[in-house]
């Protein structure tokens, strides 16, 4: 099932077209990484996900329940964490949690034991002092946590990590990743590093579209030149190697850099074969050989061309 | 002297609150040094000189945004 | 219904921490406790400090009620719209209504929540002002009896009402306190003067305002205060409707 479904979503702001014909679907259960560069238009998409901003055009549906701007009613199944967070200042974290349990309608001994194990979870549990002291990092772990207290079937996060310093941003990842058993999570970020550390599926926003939409493994599988790394031990080994002919054909495709030379090609495969036989042939001998995944950074560097 | 002493306890409710006023916004200011505009020394002058306004003033112009 | 109960809480709680409360009740109370007294002694205290001034002359207590409309209708009012002109421009800046609406918090309880603790508060603010001057005003003139005066300060009241109606309108239109309170000030400035042209001034709410001392002093009946409160009444939940609907398709 699909927890998100886009249906043809359109929305300019003036005469800008931000979103343009978009659609996605999020199924149940996945790590959602939402990509995109600043202002191509997430945060857009988000908060007309959650009924925020009115969409010129297109359906969004909810656990198949469609969302309609102004009215909260899809609301209750979605969790949601802004990019910078903001609560009352004069409260403590458990009185923010008890002031969302009383608006969501949860029993006063649920409130007490939820927010207890949220605020463990998210590691502000003991934590007494008035949210108003609060770090970047607290207020954002705070935020999971009040995301979380309803129970949500998916949480969308906007740039959970981008305000971060690198131990905050592993807190927020390890939490995402916990509770990610449990509940839906789509996330947008243009950090590329956090979304290969714990998503399941991608989708890069270019455009106001989606330029690339599956799973980690089959983006990578299908998009992006497959690479393979060549060292030898001297530059004179390396030059011997390229004066070969059943290389030649590589070589306007490839990167030089000293001892190594980088060979892309579309099939992999074949240019191994040919590798081994000129290796066999010439008696040459590599110091190192290795085929490079192709990363996501030269993924979304081709998509955003 | 005659006028002031008759007028003396009338006024006794209307000092109270004074006190209440400047007591609260002295412990305020000494509290959050943040202010919208001046500073600590110019917004407990205010306070303290200016009876029952003073107070007020700072709190409705004042006072910083945190609460 | 249970969101609108956490959020008059929350609101209550923010009022008390915010100091608005205390000031808009010590602002009342001040103006409650001074009127009668100044009405009664400044004469006195002028001619006390200058003895070849001319002698006004004596005051009575009519003068006291004179002075609390002139005071609370002005000063405390205005007060009152200053003070609650960020009730919903805060909320705008900082983002923090965002998390609450998507909790499923309708946005019509945001509103509501906020009049109704804004109503609570201007009303225990101004009864207490009224009991201020009516107990002084029986001190200072003990033979001294009025008609119509708790009548009179109903009337003002139910303007209370309109005005807050009226600054709910504004703060949900717009994002700056400042403006906010502008826009009230100018329809307020509106209805006073629609308050002047002769065929509807009958019906204006401005003589809730205006004419509370002529009640008193027995210049007009009550029974011209009907058309007025009643229209009051209705433009005041006509409005509150209004902000409801605006705020229903505010971004946030």
């Amino acid at each position: 099932m699909n927890v998100l479904r886009v249906e043809n979503l359109s929305k300019s702001f003036g005469n800008q077209k931000i979103i343009d014909n978009l659609n996605l679907s999020v199924p149940e259960g996945s790590v959602f990484g939402f990509i995109g560069q600043n202002g191509a238009g997430k945060t857009t998409t988000m908060k007309m996900v959650l009924g925020l901003l009115q969409p010129d055009n297109g359906e969004i549906y909810v656990c198949n329940e469609p969302v309609s701007f102004g009215q909260t009613k899809t609301n209750q199944f979605i969790g949601y964490l802004p990019d910078v967070p903001e609560f009352y200042n004069y409260m403590t974290s458990m009185q923010y949690l008890r002031l969302c349990g009383e608006v969501i309608g949860v029993s006063k001994a649920e409130i007490e034991q939820r927010g207890d194990e949220l605020l463990t979870l998210v590691g502000l549990n003991g934590v007494s002092k008035k949210i108003g002291g609060f770090s970047r990092g607290m207020k954002q772990r705070l935020g999971i946590a009040q995301a979380l207290l309803t129970q949500p079937k998916l949480l969308i996060c906007d740039e959970p990590t981008s305000a971060l310093d690198p131990v905050g941003r592993k807190e927020i990842l390890d939490i995402l990743r916990k509770i990610s058993k449990t509940t839906t999570v789509l996330f947008s970020t243009h950090i590329l590093s956090d979304v290969e550390r714990i998503c399941d599926r991608v989708a890069f926003l270019n455009g106001g579209k989606i330029a690339i939409c599956g799973t980690l493994a089959e983006i990578k599988a299908l998009h992006g030149h497959d690479s393979l790394l060549l060292e030898f031990s001297a530059n004179s080994e390396l030059q011997m190697f390229r004066k070969q002919e059943a290389i030649k054909p590589f070589l306007p495709d490839s990167e030089e850099n000293n001892r190594e030379i980088i060979l892309h090609s579309r099939d992999i495969k074949k240019v191994q074969h040919v590798l081994f036989r000129v290796f066999t042939e010439t008696g040459l001998c590599p110091a190192k050989m290795e085929i490079m995944e192709p990363s996501l950074e030269s993924l979304f560097l081709e998509v955003i061309k | 002297m005659d006028t002031l002493l008759r007028i003396l306890p009338v006024l006794i409710p209307i000092l109270v609150m004074d006190i209440v006023l400047a007591v609260a916004a002295v412990i305020h200011i000494l509290r959050h040094p943040h202010y919208r505009f001046g500073n600590k020394g110019v917004w407990l002058a205010i306070a303290i000189v200016f009876l029952l306004f003073g107070p007020i003033i700072y709190f409705v112009f004042g006072k910083g945004e945190e609460a | 219904m249970s969101g609108y109960i956490a959020f008059v809480k929350k609101e209550f709680t923010e009022n008390m921490k915010n100091y608005r409360f205390l000031i808009m009740f010590a602002v009342f109370l001040i103006f409650g406790i001074t009127s009668a007294f100044l009405a009664k002694f400044t004469p006195e205290i002028l001619s006390a400090l200058a003895a070849d001034m001319e002698m006004s002359p004596e005051p009575v207590a009519l003068d006291a009620w004179k002075q609390f409309y002139k005071n609370i209708s002005g000063v405390g009012f205005s007060a009152f719209i200053i003070l609650y002109g960020s009730c919903l421009s805060g909320e705008y800046s900082k983002g923090t209504l965002v998390l609450m609406v998507t909790k499923g918090l309708s946005r019509k309880a945001v509103i509501l929540a906020k009049y109704t603790i804004a109503a609570i508060l201007m009303t225990i603010s101004y009864w207490v002002s009224y009991a201020a001057t009516y107990g002084y005003t029986a001190f200072l003139w003990q033979d001294a009896s009025l008609p119509n005066v708790a009548l009179a300060a109903l009337a003002l009241w139910i303007a209370g009402f309109l005005y807050l109606s009226i600054l709910m309108i504004g703060c949900v239109i717009f994002r700056q306190t400042f403006t906010s309170i502008l826009f009230t000030g100018g329809i307020v400035a509106v209805i006073s003067l629609l308050g002047i042209i002769e065929p509807i001034a009958k019906f204006s709410p401005f003589i809730l305002t205006t004419k509370n001392i002529d009640l008193i002093s027995g210049e007009i009946t009550l029974s011209d205060f009907m058309i007025p409160a009643v229209v009051s009444i209705v433009i005041s939940i006509l409005g509150l409707l209004l902000a409801i609907r605006l705020f229903n398709k505010k971004q946030l």
